[in-house]
């Protein structure tokens, strides 16, 4: 039986020549190689997602803005030519007040204007004298 | 342990950029010998399972191709009952031989072995025994 301690213990593998003169820079050239990303690379994936959706956003409100109104185009357009429009147009007048956004405010000042009377009362008997009361 | 020199070479190098790589996470609650040691034999065995895994290669082909560079390298040194020896080796599982290397060729203490691989100093003796004894019948046959 062939025992271990019989065999004269050596060391059978050996290094070429030179390799550990070659080694370190074999090993910068692996380091630099595989070197990590810089740390900024790293955040401008995610900034620029951001700065995206930022220019959209600006661009999208600032469209918006860019739209005129509805009410600032008719400001522009002399009231005459506007009574005219409604003269001939197939608009009733319910159908006017339908599509119109009258605050209270506005109807309150439209109703003054339409149907409040300023008058005394002489003018007032002066009218109700004019005017042929048919059917009465 | 891996017996191929260019192997040998790529484990090598791997090691010393984990070294440069993790040299900041050192704690210093065992020498840098020690540490720089586990991390060349964990490079080592996980080289030869990735090998193993990579080739599909049952434990018996790897074994037989290490057994053919040994006859084929001309970086070995050393007379036939030297090669016997190293083909002996080759039939331990890779731990084992591990620990027989650091024990036989290395002449390292259980205790210092025990630190590297974070194994028991008795299951180290234990071990060693084993190969002792794969290795004599071996040489035997």
């Amino acid at each position: 039986m062939k025992k271990l301690e019989d065999i004269p213990k050596k060391e059978v593998f050996t290094v070429p020549d030179g390799y550990f003169e070659k080694l370190p820079a074999a090993i910068q050239s692996r380091v630099h190689h595989d070197a990590p990303p810089a740390v900024w690379a790293g955040r401008l994936r995610y900034a620029f997602p951001m700065v995206v959706l930022l220019g959209l956003s600006v661009f999208w409100f600032t469209r918006e803005a860019a739209t005129p109104h509805p009410e600032s185009v008719l400001a522009t357009i002399p009231t005459s030519d506007l009574v005219g429009y409604l003269a001939t147009s197939d608009l009733s007048v319910d159908e006017l007040l339908d599509n119109v956004a009258l605050d209270e405010a506005d109807a309150a000042e439209l109703e003054e204007a339409v149907y409040a009377l300023d008058l005394s009362d002489e003018q007032l008997q002066e009218l109700m004298n004019d005017v042929e009361l048919k059917g009465l | 342990m891996l017996i191929d020199h260019d192997d040998s070479d790529d484990v090598t190098q791997e090691v010393f950029i984990k070294i440069h790589r993790h040299i900041g996470n050192f704690r210093e609650d065992a020498q840098l010998y020690t540490w720089i040691y586990r991390i060349a034999t964990n490079e080592c065995l996980s080289f030869l399972q990735r090998k193993r895994r990579r080739f599909f290669l049952p434990i018996g082909d790897l074994e037989g191709e290490m057994a053919a560079k040994l006859d084929a390298s001309p970086q070995l040194s050393g007379d036939e009952i030297q090669l016997k020896l190293q083909k002996a080796l080759l039939k331990l599982p890779d731990k084992q031989r591990l620990v027989f290397n650091m024990k036989y060729f290395d002449d390292m203490s259980y205790e210092e072995i025990a630190e590297i691989t974070k194994t028991s100093v008795g299951a180290l003796k234990s071990s060693y025994h084993i190969a002792v004894k794969k290795i004599e019948d071996y040489l035997t046959e």
